[in-house]
């Protein structure tokens, strides 16, 4: 049957564009400071502090707005999951902002401790990986895609372990000689970020699945099973 | 003026007594009464154990009469059969003998000390049940002061020679002496205050012992006049059966046994020397032999019950749950109530929103006055209802049985508003057939769909209402907002007809939006059950 829709279902397609907005405002920033922590372009780290405040903002207004939706009209279960689902998904891309802004710092710090910095470990490699876990989640959150959404925890798999050999790679360094700590210290934080950004990329499709499915924990399940 | 107040204390004494019977009774039931009625449901599963358990509970709850009334709901309620209900009517007998083997103790010195102790317990007491048991004694001390005060103002009767010797020269006349007991016992509605009666003109020998024997037939024949009596006004016919039954033995009873009152009176001068406890050993007597000369006959016994009670096919708006003599009972007043408002919503659901569809479908006259009539039912219902339960709640209720009582009451507020809506649904269908209107068949293929949600959310609601479901209770409501969003859908989609000028759709349309907004009604009603079931009064 044709399914028309009413302000109130406009009112929830809106909420989802919102979120996308914030994501790709968020993955925008994301892109930012990584590359200026690579490249240590104090200029585009100074400019992706500065947008966090936005992504605050819109984080406030999608959560004011999910609340007022609740109280218009007796919501459906899953209407109730949508609006729960979508102001926890626009936490956690609030979080992985803020993260963004961290990295950031870390390059303003760094700036300052060490010049002559030379991206010895695989940043970038790891940073593309969580760039690429954020778009797939995104998508399947989009594309209600729940196989791909199902996938994210291998993915973070991968990230864990790649974090886990550059952390072996830095504390290697830092044996070497003094010299090495500053540098290596701030590294160490970045990769920690980006590892903390692929646990709530994890989160978001966890909610995805909730909210399409009302399966609360689907990768605790998972490893159940496969456990 | 000496004769005048002997009568006065006499009945003084007679009220003390009953009103001792009754305070004792009450304190033993409130201590007590949940786990006789888990007994007398579970243990009378042959005739035997019936008879156990009628002795247990009489003795219990110090009343045949409260036994009776408990047995008989059983029946009428479907937890017991009529055979067994005899077995233990014929145990609660033997029961009560228990009691008269009580009051013939010479204990009215205790008297005062018991009601001492018992005012005692039940001022003072912060716990319940000490309370109970103070009520307890303090009852069965006014009751044997009862006793001591009809037997004290006996005694200037002996200075009146004609009366006492008329008194005792009555024994000659067994058949009078078996109906004055009968008739007095009907009367006072007590057979042990009749036998303490006796017990007071014994003592003071005002009484020939030979009249025991008739006494003591009467008495037990009367007894169940009461019973009797009170059915004919109960609803259901195994309540009539049942204490028709209870006189048909003791009257057979009284025929065997009263030809024989000389050999049977030896008998009972042979078993003590004491009047009082000659009095009470006949009564335990007659009760065992009905005991063993009855218990192995309670279901050919049932039988001839049915066939002189036959059934009556229930009428729609009888409330055949709720048996007035169980209020005094709120564990099972309140169990009945629910059994009644469950099967008020079966009616309602199908005696009335069921035949929705078809008398919209086929405006059929005949089925709109069953609708109409059905809905005068329900209303019959919900006063009844809401009357019994409050008046249980005269009573003093646990926390717990309040809850129930008040969702009870809210579950027959809204049935009884859906039955209203029904109503108005069947006038409209009423106006549908004068006026020749026809729904669109998309139109009234909607309002099947959305008829056919709500029908099945409402017998969803019954059955968590039935079973105290709260998971089946919050689906009922969850599929509220589903229903609601049906609701907007199909309006629209009605507007969408119009405007598309569909002319079947213009002349039916304040009455299909009518109906849309009824059934929507409905709804909410059965999601106001179901908030009941999980308390959200």
């Amino acid at each position: 049957m044709f399914r028309r829709i009413n302000a109130y279902d406009q009112k929830l397609i809106r909420i989802k564009e919102q979120l996308l907005k914030m994501s790709e405002l968020v993955s925008r920033g994301l892109k930012a400071a990584v590359d200026s922590f690579i490249h240590q372009n104090e200029t585009t780290a100074k400019k992706v502090v500065a947008g966090d405040d936005e992504i605050d903002m819109m984080d406030e207004s999608l959560e004011m707005d999910s609340l007022a939706l609740l109280s218009i009209q007796q919501p459906t279960d899953y209407d109730l999951r949508f609006l729960a689902a979508a102001m926890r998904i626009s936490r956690e891309l609030e979080r992985i902002g803020d993260y963004a802004c961290d990295i950031a710092e870390a390059t303003l710090q760094l700036k300052e401790k060490a010049p002559d910095f030379k991206p010895i470990v695989d940043i970038p490699h790891l940073a593309e990986l969580v760039q690429l876990m954020m778009k797939k989640s995104l998508k399947a959150y989009l594309e209600k895609d729940l196989n791909s959404a199902r996938q994210m925890d291998d993915d973070d798999n991968k990230v864990d372990q790649l974090f886990l050999s550059l952390l072996n790679e830095l504390t290697g360094y830092m044996k070497k000689g003094p010299e090495y700590v500053d540098q290596a210290s701030s590294i160490l934080l970045v990769i920690r970020y980006l590892e903390r950004i692929g646990d709530h990329v994890v989160n978001i499709s966890e909610m995805n699945i909730f909210a399409e499915t009302g399966e609360r924990h689907p990768f605790k399940r998972k490893e159940r099973i496969e456990g | 003026m000496k004769m005048l107040a002997a009568l006065v204390g006499l009945a003084g004494g007679i009220g003390l007594f009953i009103f001792g019977m009754q305070m004792c009774s009450e304190g033993l039931q409130k201590m007590a009464a949940h786990r006789l009625k888990q007994m007398a449901k579970t243990l009378t599963s042959n005739s035997f154990c019936g008879l156990l358990v009628g002795i247990a509970v009489t003795f219990g709850l110090q009343s045949s009469s409260a036994t009776s009334a408990l047995i008989v709901g059983f029946v009428g309620a479907g937890l017991m059969g009529l055979a067994q209900a005899l077995g233990v009517l014929l145990g609660s007998a033997l029961g009560a003998s228990l009691t008269t083997q009580l009051i013939a103790f010479k204990i009215s010195g205790f008297a005062l000390a018991l009601i001492f102790i018992g005012v005692i317990l039940y001022m003072f007491s912060k716990r319940l049940r000490l309370k109970y048991l103070g009520q307890t004694i303090l009852g069965f001390g006014i009751l044997f002061y009862g006793m001591f005060v009809m037997s004290s103002s006996m005694a200037p009767v002996r200075d009146y020679p004609v009366v006492a010797q008329t008194l005792i020269s009555l024994e000659k006349y067994p058949v009078w002496e078996f109906l004055v007991a009968m008739f007095g016992t009907a009367i006072i509605q007590s057979s042990p205050a009749f036998l303490a009666l006796l017990m007071a003109l014994a003592s003071h020998g005002l009484m020939g012992p030979y009249a025991i024997v008739p006494f003591v037939l009467g008495a037990h024949l009367g007894g169940t006049v009461t019973g009797v009596l009170s059915s004919l006004g109960a609803p259901g016919r195994d309540a009539k059966r049942a204490a028709l039954a209870n006189f048909g033995f003791k009257l057979l009873n009284g025929l065997v046994f009263l030809p024989f009152y000389r050999p049977l009176t030896d008998l009972a001068l042979w078993s003590s020397s004491d009047l009082s406890r000659e009095i009470a050993n006949t009564h335990t007597f007659f009760s065992l032999a009905m005991a063993l000369g009855f218990l192995p006959f309670t279901r050919q016994a049932a039988k001839i019950m049915e066939r002189l009670i036959p059934d009556e096919g229930p009428k729609l708006g009888d409330a055949r749950y709720l048996d007035e003599s169980l209020l005094q009972l709120p564990e099972l007043a309140v169990d009945q109530a629910q059994r009644q408002t469950l099967e008020m919503g079966c009616i309602v659901g199908d005696e009335m929103l069921k035949r929705v569809l078809p008398s919209l479908r086929y405006g059929n006259d005949e089925l709109l006055d069953r609708i109409a009539r059905t809905e005068s039912a329900v209303d019959a219902l919900y006063k009844k209802i809401s009357q019994y339960v409050t008046g249980i709640a005269n009573n003093s209720l646990t926390d717990n049985l309040m809850q129930r009582t008040i969702q009870i009451l809210y579950t027959v507020n809204d049935l009884e508003h859906i039955g209203d809506i029904v109503m108005t649904v069947a006038q409209i269908t009423r106006k549908i057939k004068a006026e020749e209107v026809q729904f669109s068949e998309e139109g009234f293929g909607e309002l099947t769909v959305l008829f056919n949600s709500v029908f099945e959310n409402y017998h969803q609601s019954l059955e968590a209402f039935e079973n105290g479901d709260v998971n089946l209770a919050t689906q009922v409501i969850k599929e509220h907002p589903k229903i609601q969003r049906l609701e907007k859908e199909f309006r629209f989609n009605h507007f969408d007809r119009m405007q598309s000028g569909n002319s079947k759709t213009i002349t039916s349309s304040a009455v299909h939006l009518d109906l849309i907004e009824a059934m929507l009604r409905i709804d909410s009603h059965a999601v106001s059950i179901s908030q009941g079931v999980m308390g959200i009064v």
